[in-house]
């Protein structure tokens, strides 16, 4: 299962690099590709303090991307080639103050642009100037409940009421403006946040979102953060109820493909950095965000607080980094954490460089949603 | 027979006949007990011996069927590689270790993206074929081989032996002389400890500069691994996270 074909409408547990077979057979013949999507953050900061937060892992030197570097950095993606940037990675974007006009002025080089958030900062004004400029909003929310929202979120209770009314704005604003911008929640699964589950998958579709996506919580290669993937396999139950609440304006997915892959990766090296790159809030390009930490130094590339990116993905050094992972020097089953962000890519290019599988012809196929996050 | 043109990328060439300067896996497969395997493509024949299960470990492998130099001399190496790995690595990663092997011996690769068997030359290719045509030979007569593949190099019997000061003897001299060679003084970088037998941290000093950093650990790496013998892995303290908010949980205080 290599996940290429799960959902024709919107993928959310799947990767769509079979759109992509350009980048594929450039990739094959050793050509200097560009990401289809960068997924970054503009600050290591958070206002947040959730329990599963894999950013506590990811400290590195910190720098500040300020309103010039973005937009340089921004610029040059356009001109090599980058399809779509996503505001996620280590931090909370929303509270850097050059979150607006970074979307904005991405949407206008012609990016797409998508962002991962807590959703608190928001308000009605803020919403309205930046949700025509985005692919996707996605709000990360791991409980339907204020108490256990502020336990697992490591937040004030009524912090939930103000993100819950954010979120029906977001859902309202699209409406009446007719954006064509996807409004998600996620829920990061930790086996006891399971009494959750529920509550969540209802609230998703009283607060007139899109969809709500439920995923597993990744770990690094040590387990520091105590996830217990045994333990998923006791709710599929509660998921399938919750996948069952899914109406024709709402759907609630589970990523049964990383749940159900008990953490364990099929392959050991990693080909899917070139193609989804990740670059922290602090400004530092490196292949993944698992590599972000200082620890992992010998895999960081450079930062573009201080270098120009299209000079940095022109570098020797970028390619250097990215044929380590691709090499046998490397592998990724026990140098890395568990499901990172380039996981489904990495199955599918593993996979097909094996004589696997082929990847499939989609000339013709109508695209998915959101075919520049691959 | 098949002439492959090219059989190698031209930047390859040097390191292949440096490698393979004489051919010592060409001719038929000696008398084993092992389970013998043979399979012939327009370009080359290759013959295989598996052991038993669950590895099913590549006893010998031996080549035939190709006049074409490159191509034997490729060949050549790439039976010499999968002899000890189970039959799965073989096929999976078999022409990756070919190629690494040729790499190592430091040829500059005109390759400026990701460097492939696919892009390092058709010989890679034909090794590749080969090899998954066993496998598949193998699965045939045998039944399937588990496609998840979790091997790893294991680390040596003699640095799995030796104790924690006995490892760090060894490294001593390996990083002081890679010291030597790089410009840098005793304060510049150092050992500071080796955790989970295989991973070596080390410490640099303020005069190192952050850009420096990377390319110094990545040699040091592969001098370390060069000279051992052993893919040990090489990383620097761990960082902890600067997030006030996140900081101030007790609980993440007290993780590892």
């Amino acid at each position: 299962m290599t996940g290429m074909t799960d959902h024709v409408d919107l993928i959310l547990d799947g990767t769509k690099i079979a759109w992509h077979q350009d980048r594929i057979r450039a990739w094959e013949r050793g050509e200097r590709i560009a990401p289809i999507t960068i997924d970054m953050a503009l600050t290591r900061a958070c206002n947040y303090a959730c329990h599963y937060c894999y950013a506590m892992l990811q400290e590195n030197d910190r720098k500040s991307i300020t309103r010039q570097v973005i937009f340089d950095f921004l610029q040059d993606c356009a001109d090599i080639g980058v399809k779509g940037i996503s505001f996620v990675s280590d931090g909370e974007s929303t509270i850097s103050p050059v979150f607006i006009d970074s979307v904005m002025r991405g949407h206008e080089l012609g990016l797409s642009m998508a962002v991962g958030t807590n959703g608190f900062v928001f308000n009605r004004r803020k919403l309205e100037e930046v949700l025509p400029g985005l692919t996707y909003l996605r709000v990360n929310i791991s409980a339907g409940e204020r108490q256990r929202y502020a336990e697992i979120m490591g937040v004030k209770e009524h912090w939930f009421d103000r993100v819950c009314q954010n979120i029906r704005d977001m859902a309202d604003i699209k409406r009446k403006s007719g954006l064509p911008v996807t409004i998600g929640l996620q829920m990061v699964l930790m086996p006891q946040y399971a009494d959750q589950i529920m509550p969540l998958a209802r609230l998703g579709g009283e607060l007139g979102a899109d969809y709500l996506v439920i995923k597993h919580c990744s770990d690094n290669e040590d387990g520091d953060l105590g996830v217990d993937y045994g333990g998923y396999e006791k709710l599929y139950d509660t998921l399938h109820a919750a996948e069952a609440l899914s109406t024709d304006d709402y759907k609630v997915r589970v990523k049964w493909s990383k749940i159900e892959a008990h953490g364990q990766r099929s392959y050991q090296r990693c080909y899917g950095a070139p193609f989804l790159l990740q670059i922290s809030g602090s400004g530092l390009v490196a292949p993944c965000g698992m590599l972000f930490n200082e620890r992992y130094k010998k895999f960081h590339i450079g930062n573009i607080c201080d270098t120009r990116f299209a000079e940095l993905w022109n570098s020797d050094r970028y390619w250097e980094v990215m044929n380590y992972l691709a090499g046998p020097q490397f592998n990724a089953q026990t140098m890395c954490g568990s499901l990172c962000l380039q996981h489904k890519v990495n199955e599918v290019l593993d996979s097909y460089l094996k004589g696997q599988v082929e990847i499939p012809e989609v000339a013709g196929a109508e695209p998915p949603q959101h075919l520049n996050f691959v | 027979m098949t002439v492959v043109a090219k059989a190698v990328h031209p930047d390859l060439l040097s390191a292949l006949h440096a490698v393979a300067a004489r051919l010592e896996y060409a001719g038929p497969l000696d008398a084993d007990s092992g389970t013998h395997y043979s399979v012939t493509i327009p370009e080359a024949t290759l013959a295989v011996s598996i052991g038993s299960a669950p590895s099913w470990m590549v006893r010998a492998a031996r080549h035939a069927g190709t006049r074409d130099d490159t191509l034997q001399r490729l060949l050549d190496v790439f039976c010499r590689t999968i002899e000890g790995l189970p039959l799965r690595e073989a096929a999976d990663h078999g022409a990756i270790h070919v190629l690494e092997r040729l790499r190592q011996q430091g040829p500059s690769l005109a390759i400026h993206g990701i460097v492939t068997v696919r892009s390092a030359g058709p010989g890679f290719v034909t090794c590749e074929t080969l090899m998954r045509g066993i496998l598949h030979e193998h699965e045939r007569r045998s039944g399937p081989v588990p496609i998840q593949n979790f091997w790893n190099p294991p680390l040596s019997e003699a640095w799995r032996g030796m104790d924690t000061a006995a490892r760090l003897a060894t490294l001593k001299p390996i990083i002081d002389e890679f010291r030597a060679t790089a410009g840098l003084g005793a304060n510049d970088l150092w050992l500071v400890r080796i955790e989970r037998m295989a991973r070596i941290v080390v410490g640099f000093g303020a005069a190192v500069g952050h850009d420096r950093k990377p390319i110094l650990l990545r040699k040091l790496e592969s001098v370390i691994r060069h000279k051992t013998g052993d893919r040990l892995e090489l990383y620097m303290e761990e960082m902890k996270d600067d997030n006030t908010i996140r900081r101030l949980q007790p609980e993440k205080e007290n993780s590892p």
